[in-house]
């Protein structure tokens, strides 16, 4: 990368699609232009005589500058996916064990985008655009959704009564905003995929059935959610590749799937930038705090003692999907469960999850909680 | 998947012909699968360089709207609910600790998994599903057995507890309700296939408005199929594995069955220690209770099956047994809309004799 | 993939899967010249893997019968059960527990710690089973599995003296059919009638059991297979705990498999050890839970006292409840006491 002394602080970190569009103005005229080449990026110095041209002609006006900065404002999501700002484009996969409310963390989600800003005079904060939703888990529970939704719905007009994370009383009220709902469970698309085939000849076809969709709904696509991306791993795993003459042929082995799979993302991305949840799940060990804890230290019985190492847990994530799709995602939170009644004192039904960002390393653990009415922040 | 020139058979879209095929051939894609792990855009590059390009595009399109038809619907989330409303309706097990778990019963659509250690009352509580469901709803039940503990002695208790009545009345009302439980033996993991394979293709032919719908599918137990083929390095086992369950929840889905389905679990703590020295001390039962439950929530229980299992059943419920009683504590490890820890005391009926 | 989940070879399997044939229906109408021509194999093989095709239930001739081929339905089940037949224990309280005795068609399995009388168990039932039908037996042949060599010639002859003895007593009414008896029923003939097999490591054993199908379908006779005992082999220095469960569990399937089909009682007889659980020594059964799924009942030996006792662990149709035993010079019998009830548990 090109520099001179003393230009140090233009390298900062920023968010690669400001870098591209931006320039970097300079005392003597001259600028420095970033470029990508193949996913490197860096910055060369332009020289005077078509810097000053340049200058001048500008660049953009400040309409065009308002409509870019609002269009590409990270989305403002729910806990716990508030800590990192997501932009379209990115990816982000959710790991965790099963069962860690992966799948509740993408309702929600997808709940804040099929909303809509305003409606009634009441402000949702929604982003009112559609969600595809490939269920390659099969385990996607609609009537949990729809709850979720009237939920949510009732909380932004302060509708909920008591505490917020009860099952309140939803059918008496909720007449008045039957067309919001329907409105808004139409913007929900969903598919199922039982095998790797499936799952390929939907991606294959999908755009034709985006553009329906936004023909149909006059708005375009948000979120993309995949769950969960390792659903087929074990399957696809055991089909060894087998080449049968030519070589020039593509087994159906995981890495080659994978790869047709970003591929077409990618693709498509190109035309509709979307943001991508996948959720994962964890292969080994149960997940839980204290049987990490345990399997580093042996079987250490004493439960004051597992307190104390809380503090000092290593991470425990390990990955195993290949380098193909590692390398796609972007953005990677871990979900743990957290044993908080180790000794057996609670007798409530807690759900309670702990979750780091792993990617950006935040090195952080927070701790939410699943209720009826959906998932809250315990600080 | 068919080979390109097999798509005729198909009769969804006319034959591509053999000028796509040869070229299709030149770049390694001989059947459908080679056809979706290729880039379609990369291909019509290709293609436009053809002479007879507009042919070539043909073919591409023919199988593309072929690979439109090979997977299932879009569905939005309106048509998601009215399907759910309409066909998955709630299944009573009979027994009234369970149901009031479950906020009803065993759901329709979904797959249920009972995990307990050895000799704790799963196949009671299956045994009371079947004859609850033939009994109050006429429909017709599965079971596949693994271990040869079904037992038609019992199911004619349990339908003689429901409705006390029946056994004044003639013979004939238990035989057609025992009618409807079919039971089949299965004891690896391809006859378990064979046998899923054939359920689907019979239900899929049968009448909609037929009488005995089957409405439960019960699986007593899918460890002892699954155990043998699973462990060491091949991903084979564990392949199977997650097949099964795949398979499971499709008939589940399309066909509108419960699937309930027993795992043998691997506590940490055993109950089987009952004669100590021949003392059957009520303390000594007493403490095995208890060492069994505490610090015991869910993360002492080693998966029965690994880690892979645990994401596949839409629900799954612990049962464990008092020592030496018919008392009986289901909670829930895994709910869709549920807390985990949520249990229940029951007893299981026990004849007199 | 449908194709996965047939029992061929993994080459087999992915030469399948690189040609395309995913699915059995694209295998139903192909000829085996095509096949061998596309999966670059010989034509004998082709033809094998379509014949593994052809088997499945979706082909084969079923006329809309039943949902699913090979069900039965429980009542069919239900009245079957009442003319299924119960080997005796010779002892009045067990069978009672056992609804009668040991039952066909099913595995149970005996466990107790070393001493308690499961070999004994084990002798009588194979002699038990070979009583005549006019006695009340099954009239058929035992098949005994020895792992440990606990198996003593000389005490099976007492015991089939003793069983003998007691039948006789049954029949002392016509006197004239005594000597006919006599002659025909010796102790030698009950010895010839137990196929004893000997298995000196788990892979002989596994041999041994692989090959009960044939034997049994060759001896169609044959009313109950006895393993002494079971886990003999499996316990020492089993390294690789994984493929330990791998086994048993196969072994496992099969001995159901054998019981179902052609109604045998299995009786596996099963060591019990002391295992260090929460800061304390306590009785479990060998091989613990990778096993327990592997008997339909299961029955357990201790002492209560000076007494022996039964003790039904798990049964899908028996109450939970012990009755005392003895074991005496003749083989197993009642214990001679003065309340004889049956201890509820």
């Amino acid at each position: 990368m090109a520099t001179s002394n003393g230009q140090n602080d233009a390298f900062k970190i920023i968010d690669l699609q400001i870098m591209v569009e931006s320039k970097w103005l300079q005392s003597d005229g001259g600028y420095f232009r970033p470029f990508t080449r193949k996913n490197k990026c860096g910055v060369g110095r332009v020289t005077m005589t078509n810097a000053a041209k340049s200058w001048i002609h500008g660049d953009e006006s400040a309409k065009q500058i308002l409509a870019r900065v609002a269009r590409k404002r990270p989305f403002l999501l729910r806990p716990p996916l508030h800590r990192v700002p997501l932009r379209v484009g990115n990816v982000v996969e959710i790991v965790g064990p099963s069962p860690s409310a992966k799948t509740h963390v993408l309702m929600q989600a997808a709940i804040s985008c099929i909303l809509p800003k305003d409606w009634k005079g009441i402000h949702y904060g929604g982003l009112e655009c559609l969600v595809m939703y490939f269920d390659l888990d099969c385990r996607f529970d609609v009537e949990r959704f729809t709850e979720l939704l009237k939920h949510c719905i009732m909380d932004c007009n302060g509708l909920s009564n008591g505490n917020p994370k009860k099952h309140g009383i939803l059918s008496e009220s909720f007449h008045d905003f039957e067309d919001l709902f329907l409105s808004c469970m139409r913007r929900f698309s969903y598919v199922r995929c039982y095998n790797s085939l499936e799952f390929l000849s939907t991606l294959k076809t999908f755009r034709c059935h985006l553009q329906k969709e936004n023909e149909k709904h006059g708005v375009g696509a948000s979120f993309l959610m995949i769950d969960s991306i390792s659903a087929f791993y074990w399957t696809d795993r055991a089909t060894a590749p087998f080449p049968l003459g030519s070589t020039v042929r593509k087994s159906f082995s995981l890495s080659n799937v994978l790869e047709t799979v970003v591929q077409e993302i990618q693709r498509l991305f190109k035309v509709q930038p979307m943001l991508l949840f996948a959720t994962k799940a964890t292969i080994s060990g149960d997940g839980s705090v204290t049987s990490e804890l345990k399997r580093n230290r042996g079987l250490s019985k004493d439960v004051s003692e597992l307190k104390v190492m809380r503090g000092f847990q290593k991470d425990a994530y390990r990955e195993y999907m290949p380098s193909i799709w590692q390398s796609f995602v972007t953005h990677r939170l871990h979900f743990q469960v957290s044993d908080e009644d180790l000794d057996g004192s609670s007798c409530e039904n807690k759900s309670i999850f702990q979750f780091e960002w792993l990617l950006p390393s935040l090195n952080v653990f927070e701790k939410f909680e699943v209720a009826d009415a959906g998932i809250f922040m315990l600080t | 998947m068919p080979a390109l020139n097999g798509l005729e058979q198909e009769e969804v879209t006319a034959a591509p012909d053999s000028n796509f095929q040869r070229f299709c051939a030149a770049h390694g894609i001989l059947s459908v699968e080679d056809f979706l792990l290729h880039d379609v855009y990369a291909l019509v590059a290709l293609a436009e360089r053809e002479v007879n390009s507009e042919e070539l595009k043909q073919g591409i399109n023919q199988v593309l709207a072929f690979i439109d038809t090979q997977h299932k619907p879009w569905l939005n989330g309106l048509e998601l609910l009215e399907d759910a409303r309409q066909n998955k309706h709630l299944l009573p097990t009979g027994c009234q600790g369970l149901d009031l778990l479950l906020k009803g019963g065993l759901l329709e659509g979904q797959l249920t998994e009972l995990v307990g250690a050895s000799s704790c009352g799963k196949t009671q509580i299956c045994l009371l599903a079947a004859s609850n469901v033939t009994y109050k709803h006429m429909s017709s039940v599965v079971y596949l057995d693994t271990c040869n503990s079904f037992s038609p002695k019992r199911v004619a208790y349990f339908i003689g507890v429901l409705n006390p009545t029946l056994k004044q009345v003639r013979c004939g009302i238990l035989e057609r309700i025992m009618a409807n439980i079919l039971c089949k033996s299965v004891f690896n993991i391809f006859e378990l296939f064979d046998t899923l394979d054939q359920l689907q293709t019979k239900l899929r032919d049968q009448a909609r408005s037929s009488d005995h719908k089957v409405r439960l599918l019960v699986i007593d137990s899918i460890s002892s199929v699954i155990a043998p083929i699973l462990g060491g390095n091949m991903a084979y086992g564990r392949s199977l594995m997650i097949s099964a369950g795949f398979l499971l929840k499709r008939i589940a889905y399309e066909h509108n069955l419960s699937v309930l389905v027993i795992l043998v679990s691997s506590a940490y703590k055993e109950l089987i220690n009952k004669c100590i020295g021949g003392c059957l001390d009520e303390n000594v039962a007493a403490c095995v209770v208890t060492n069994h439950m505490v610090g015991g929530n869910v993360g002492s229980l080693k998966p029965a099956l690994g880690e892979s299992w645990k994401g596949v059943a839409h629900t799954r419920l612990l049962l464990s047994r008092v020592n030496r009683t018919n008392k009986c504590s289901i909670s829930v490890l895994k709910h869709p809309s549920m807390a985990r820890g949520n249990s229940v005391d029951f007893l299981i009926p026990e004849e007199n004799f | 993939m449908e194709v996965s989940g047939l029992p061929l070879s993994a080459s087999q399997r992915a030469k399948l899967a690189s040609a395309g044939y995913t699915t059995l229906s694209s295998l139903s109408s192909i000829s085996s010249q095509h096949l061998a021509r596309d999966l670059n194999v010989s034509n004998e093989e082709a033809l094998q893997i379509l014949n593994v095709v052809m088997r499945t239930g979706r082909f084969s001739d079923l006329a809309g019968a039943s949902i699913v081929a090979g069900a039965q339905s429980a009542w069919d089940m239900l009245l079957e059960e009442e003319h299924n037949k119960h080997i005796t224990t010779s002892c009045g309280d067990l069978d009672k527990i056992l609804g009668g005795g040991i039952s066909c068609k099913e595995v149970t399995e005996i466990g107790g710690i070393p001493g308690i009388g499961k070999t004994q168990l084990g002798i009588q039932l194979a002699i038990n089973v070979q009583i005549p039908f006019d006695y009340g037996g099954l009239g058929g042949k035992a098949i005994y599995i020895d792992t440990e060599g606990s198996f003593m010639a000389e005490r099976v002859f007492q015991v089939a003296e003793g069983c003998i003895e007691d039948m006789l007593k049954l029949n002392v009414s016509q006197l004239k059919d005594l000597e006919t008896l006599k002659e025909k029923m010796h102790p030698n003939t009950f010895l010839a009638n137990i196929f004893y097999f000997r298995a000196c490591s788990y892979t002989e054993q596994i041999a041994v059991i692989n090959h009960l199908e044939k034997f049994v379908s060759e001896h169609k006779d044959v009313r109950i297979v006895v393993i002494d005992s079971v886990t003999f082999h499996f316990r020492q220095d089993f390294e690789d705990m994984a493929l330990r469960t791998r086994l048993l569990s196969g072994m496992a399937s099969k001995l159901m498999k054998l019981a179902k089909q052609f109604s045998l009682a299995v009786v596996i007889l099963n060591q019990v050890t002391m295992k260090f659980i929460d800061g304390s020594f306590q009785l479990t059964l060998a091989l613990g839970d990778s096993w327990s799924h592997a008997c339909t009942n299961r029955v357990i030996l201790y002492w209560n006292g000076n007494e022996r006792h039964a003790y039904i662990d798990k049964s899908p149709s028996l109450r939970s409840q012990s009755a005392p035993y003895a074991v005496t010079s003749k083989g197993i019998r009642d214990v001679v006491s003065n309340c004889k009830r049956i201890r509820m548990m």
